[in-house]
């Protein structure tokens, strides 16, 4: 449904040593005005991608939005730090997410990863990736 | 007017007063007729096109839908189709509205056949899905 990144969010900011590492710097759809301007790393941001009603029905005039895609950019200071910070990010998610995952207004019955490309800024430097999670919801 | 708003609905023939339902979560719905012929040329016939005479004709239908263990009063699931197989069923292929798309409206076609093969196919992170075939018995309307 529409809010699943709130999963993604909030089980990123519940872990203390990630927390502590990118320094509180987990923002949701965007970061805030003043890190933008100075710019600080590492950062994580976690962004809703799109919902589609890929499987409705013929029961559904009206088809549910059942599989939502979110997006987390991860940025560290280099290649080795962004691994890390990466692979730390992922493991946090797939320990979380156990089974079905039941909300008030949503239900995460599963999760399909997928990695991005890893890019450099020079300028920065500073080196990010995107890892993408397509989730596959219902409504409860 | 588009697939989602024409669906199968039927019920076991000889139950009187039953109401024909539909196909709980249906995603598709197809009816094929067919005609058999034999060659009537001879060698009165002059022209080189083939003449050919009916020698039978026959229908089929299809249907898929999600599968799903929930009851369902409304609908027919799968579990209750499966324990109609090898039986005849009283059908309309008709429009859908109201509540779920399950109110059938003036039926297209109409006709008794016979449920021939219910199938189950589970992928790994695909919904499970099922695929019943039914055979026509006699003329449909």
């Amino acid at each position: 449904m529409l809010n699943v990144d709130s999963f993604f969010y909030d089980t990123l900011r519940n872990d203390a040593e990630l927390d502590a590492y990118v320094n509180g710097r987990i923002f949701n759809p965007e970061r805030l005005e003043i890190d933008d301007t100075e710019d600080k790393i590492p950062y994580i941001i976690i962004k809703y991608g799109d919902g589609t009603a890929e499987n409705g029905s013929k029961d559904e005039v009206f088809a549910d939005l059942d599989t939502a895609t979110v997006h987390i950019l991860c940025v560290d200071k280099d290649r080795e730090a962004l691994a890390l910070l990466t692979h730390n990010v992922y493991n946090i998610i797939k320990a979380a997410f156990t089974g079905e995952i039941v909300t008030d207004t949503y239900v995460i019955e599963s999760i399909t990863p997928q990695a991005g490309g890893v890019e450099l800024d020079p300028l920065k430097p500073c080196c990010y990736q995107t890892l993408t999670f397509r989730c596959d919801t219902n409504t409860p | 007017m588009k697939g989602q708003n024409l669906r199968l609905f039927f019920k076991q023939s000889g139950t009187s007063g039953g109401t024909k339902k539909p196909i709980a979560k249906a995603q598709e719905c197809s009816y094929d007729s067919d005609v058999q012929t034999e060659d009537s040329s001879s060698k009165d016939t002059t022209s080189d096109w083939a003449e050919v005479d009916v020698s039978s004709k026959s229908y089929t239908m299809s249907a898929s839908c999600d599968f799903d263990t929930a009851a369902d009063s409304g609908a027919w699931t799968v579990a209750g189709v499966l324990a109609l197989l090898g039986t005849n069923i009283d059908f309309d292929f008709a429009a859908a509205s109201g509540d779920k798309n399950r109110t059938a409206g003036t039926a297209v076609i109409s006709g008794t056949a016979l449920i021939t093969k219910v199938s189950i196919s589970a992928t790994n992170r695909q919904k499970i899905s099922a695929n019943i075939n039914f055979i026509g018995q006699g003329a449909p309307s």
